[in-house]
């Protein structure tokens, strides 16, 4: 009990000070906004003329509908315990007084469990209950149902949460190693950085498809996931005006079977949290000849800690599988590949696009802190440095420039091997993806340097503030304004008829020289902003 | 000869709390200055401030006849800082970091060779600067850094709490380099809890209280002030009060 008051008292001090209140605000806006967008995008569907006849006409649509509006929640789950609290498990700078203290010796694990429910399920009520109050409101359910609701988000994220971060302490307690570590640090990169994707996938593909994607899943009669499908039966009930007592109680013999579960693991964190640190081995590195000059040093700095970071590859070898994957299931790219009024060819330079622009988005936020945020710490030496705005940006932007032909090439090779295109088309594409890589580059380092988005320390240090959100926002919306011209150039080719359409094969070179060049002004730009921007956070606070 | 550090009427503020204020402080080049003063006194935000990190809100700081505002980067060139918490990175080994700052310093090569081994060894840590900066104890992270720093051979030398975190031989070690450092003709100012340290080897020491220099000058000077026995009895009457002031040549 001590711990939770001391958890609320830090939360209330936090609440009476100026920057605790940009602390809220840090935490709250991303799933208000997240929430606002979700609460969008469910009253469009359900205002989805087809989607509504489905409904109509299938007694169990309220449950499949019911389903995808908590399909959210288990994902959530696993993004906290593995993103999130797979490092405060066992890294959490309160663990030295939480372990030692006289309490029973599985309470760290719990209160740790308590913080990540809170936050799971903050973050689950934003994606979740916009659609649920949705669909509980076009069904004109009672009072009632209404409080069912938050029982309901609860079932569909705790036993998840519990349940993932059970296996963690059981993995460190019973197998801890270096391939523990490493099989963590893959699930973490995988966790951080597929809920983004998820995100992205979820608000950018749109009400119609969402709806199109729900009434075939009708069809099909999948049925709800197991870990949401007592939380979805009881909450498809309640809208009916039923109570159904048998979901109810499997959800909350789930609820309860869970955490009595985790408790029964918690016993084990102490000594995981031993083994997990002696599960370090330092390795000796040899870094070879280091280059003399600032930026080559800043560059192959980036480059060290990329290969010398575990986490760092899995991101790319995850793009590439992701990447792979739509290309091989033809997932997104179906429809341009399979149309007929454009050449094959610009149809499968315009599918290599798509997955190029769906693997850069992957990879933008990552770029976007590796320009300052995640040298936060080591920002000190930058400012006690004689290096110049100008070198610095040119070290950054040459890492990054470089990291980025990867997601040029794996679409390049997804194009030749599964749209079978011939080796020009690939290099049509990849003169294209260049400009694009352009357009890019220039959203990264006019938003990744933003001082606005950027806290600076007494001491020097450099912290992401709470506008974070906002930047990552932003950084996604500049970056598709920036390669809007090429979406539009190929709607309009799309669009027109065939007697109005221009020969494809005389416009390429001029389509290929004017994107180069809009990219590059792009470019030329945002490296001007980028360096006042640089000026700015190397200068004393 | 011009000081090699000269602040003149130092202030700076947090929001309304000054933190120091009407500092002023003359170090001659190749002096060893120890900065003391209870928790809070002002000695860290005086070293950020000479580091160029921090930005007074009055007064002037010049480093070797140079300062911040106009001539920046050939002042980072000839200075050094190292913080309490070094900023190291965790994914690079010890050694890649300091050629990192060899670089950014743009010191050669033979140059960097010959001064990073020669202070690897001088610290003790040659054998583990091939391991990543992530499995670092902080007192090797501070050694690193140290090395790291002095590899580019700083005219004027700061550092704020070297001694926190090393064990007793590394003590020593970081005093004889210190000490040799300053035979070289570095200008070291350092801020310490450890008053043992500055009486070994500080030529001048400065005690900061509530954001002024309460009184500076040699130890035997400074105990000799209210006719103390050590420098501790001097230390604690200088930060008894907010008030307390005393007369005489060295006290402010």
């Amino acid at each position: 009990m001590a711990l939770l008051l001391a958890d609320l008292r830090a939360f209330a001090n936090g609440l009476r000070r100026r920057d605790g209140h940009g602390g809220l605000f840090a935490r709250l806006l991303p799933p208000l906004l997240l929430g606002t967008m979700y609460w969008l995008l469910g009253s469009m569907m359900l205002g989805h003329p087809e989607l509504l006849i489905a409904l109509q006409s299938r007694g169990d649509s309220q449950t499949i509908l019911m389903a995808a509006a908590l399909s959210p929640c288990p994902i959530v789950a696993g993004w906290i315990a593995f993103a999130h609290m797979h490092r405060q498990l066992f890294e959490a700078p309160e663990l030295g007084i939480w372990l030692t203290a006289p309490h029973w010796r599985g309470r760290a694990a719990l209160q740790l469990f308590i913080r990540a429910s809170c936050t799971a399920l903050l973050w689950a009520c934003a994606l979740a209950a916009p659609f649920v109050m949705q669909l509980l409101f076009a069904s004109r359910a009672q009072p009632f149902a209404y409080a069912m609701a938050p029982l309901g988000i609860a079932i569909a994220v705790v036993p998840s949460l519990a349940i993932t971060l059970g296996i963690q302490i059981a993995l460190m307690r019973c197998a801890a190693g270096r391939s523990a570590r490493v099989a963590l640090s893959l699930l973490s990169a995988m966790a951080s950085f597929g809920f983004p994707v998820f995100l992205l996938t979820e608000v950018f593909t749109g009400a119609p498809a969402r709806a199109m994607a729900l009434i075939d899943s009708n069809r099909v009669d999948t049925g709800p996931s197991p870990l949401v499908a007592a939380a979805t039966q009881m909450l498809a009930s309640a809208a009916q005006d039923l109570v159904d007592l048998a979901a109810l109680k499997s959800g909350l013999v789930l609820l309860v079977g869970s955490c009595a579960l985790f408790l029964l693991i918690a016993r084990l964190h102490p000594i995981a949290v031993q083994n997990h640190l002696l599960a370090y081995r330092p390795r000796r590195l040899h870094g070879g000849r280091w280059p003399l000059q600032p930026a080559a040093a800043i560059r192959h700095k980036e480059f060290a800690q990329t290969l010398q970071q575990p986490g760092a590859l899995w991101q790319m070898l995850i793009v590439a599988v992701m990447t792979g994957l739509l290309a091989s299931q033809n997932l997104v790219v179906h429809d341009i590949l399979a149309g007929s009024i454009l050449p094959q060819w610009l149809r499968q330079c315009a599918a290599m696009a798509i997955l190029w622009s769906i693997a850069i988005t992957m990879l933008l936020y990552t770029h976007m802190g590796r320009l300052s945020i995640w040298d936060g710490q080591q920002w000190p030496l930058y400012l006690q440095s004689p290096i110049s705005a100008g070198t610095l940006l040119r070290g950054k932007l040459q890492t990054i420039a470089l990291l980025l032909i990867w997601p040029i090439v794996v679409p390049a090779f997804a194009g030749f091997f599964w749209f079978s295109a011939n080796p020009t088309t690939v290099l049509i594409f990849c003169g294209f993806a260049i400009a694009g890589t352009m357009a890019a580059l220039a959203a990264i380092i006019s938003i990744g340097t933003w001082p606005w988005l950027i806290r600076q320390e007494t001491d020097g240090r450099i912290t992401q503030g709470s506008r974070g959100f906002v930047g990552s926002l932003a950084l996604m919306i500049v970056f598709h304004l920036a390669i809007a011209p090429g979406y539009l150039a190929y709607h309009v080719l799309g669009t027109t008829t065939a007697s109005q359409r221009p020969d494809c094969e005389k416009l390429l070179p001029y389509a290929l020289i004017g994107a180069l060049l809009i990219g590059l002004l792009q470019f030329a730009l945002s490296t001007k902003i980028a360096l006042g921007n640089y000026r700015r956070l190397l200068a004393p606070r | 000869m011009a000081a090699a550090i000269e602040v003149r009427g130092l202030g700076r503020s947090y929001d309304s709390r000054w933190a120091v204020r009407g500092l002023e402080l003359t170090i001659a080049p190749g002096e060893l200055y120890g900065f003391l003063g209870p928790n809070g006194a002002g000695k860290t935000t005086t070293i950020r401030i000479l580091a160029g990190l921090l930005r007074p809100t009055e007064g002037t700081v010049r480093i070797d006849g140079l300062d911040h505002a106009t001539a920046p980067h050939a002042l980072k060139s000839i200075l050094g800082f190292v913080p309490d918490t070094p900023p190291l990175y965790d994914y690079l080994t010890g050694r890649q970091y300091i050629d990192l700052v060899a670089s950014l310093w743009r010191i050669s090569r033979a140059e960097r060779t010959e001064r990073s081994e020669r202070l690897l060894s001088a610290l003790g840590i040659d054998d583990v600067a091939d391991e990543l900066c992530k499995g670092y104890s902080h007192g090797t992270r501070k050694k690193i850094h140290l090395a790291a720093m002095l590899t580019t051979a700083p005219k004027v030398l700061l550092l704020d709490e070297p001694s926190t975190g090393l064990d007793p031989r590394s003590v020593r070690a970081l005093k004889d380099l210190m000490l040799e450092e300053a035979r070289r003709g570095t200008t070291i100012l350092f801020s310490t809890h450890v008053l043992e340290t500055a009486e070994q080897i500080c030529h001048r020491v400065g005690i900061l209280h509530q954001g002024q220099l309460r009184a500076e000058g040699t130890v035997a000077q400074l105990r000799s002030l209210h006719g103390d026995d050590s420098l501790e009895a001097a230390f604690l009457r200088l930060t008894a009060t907010d008030d307390q002031t005393s007369n005489g040549a060295v006290t402010r």
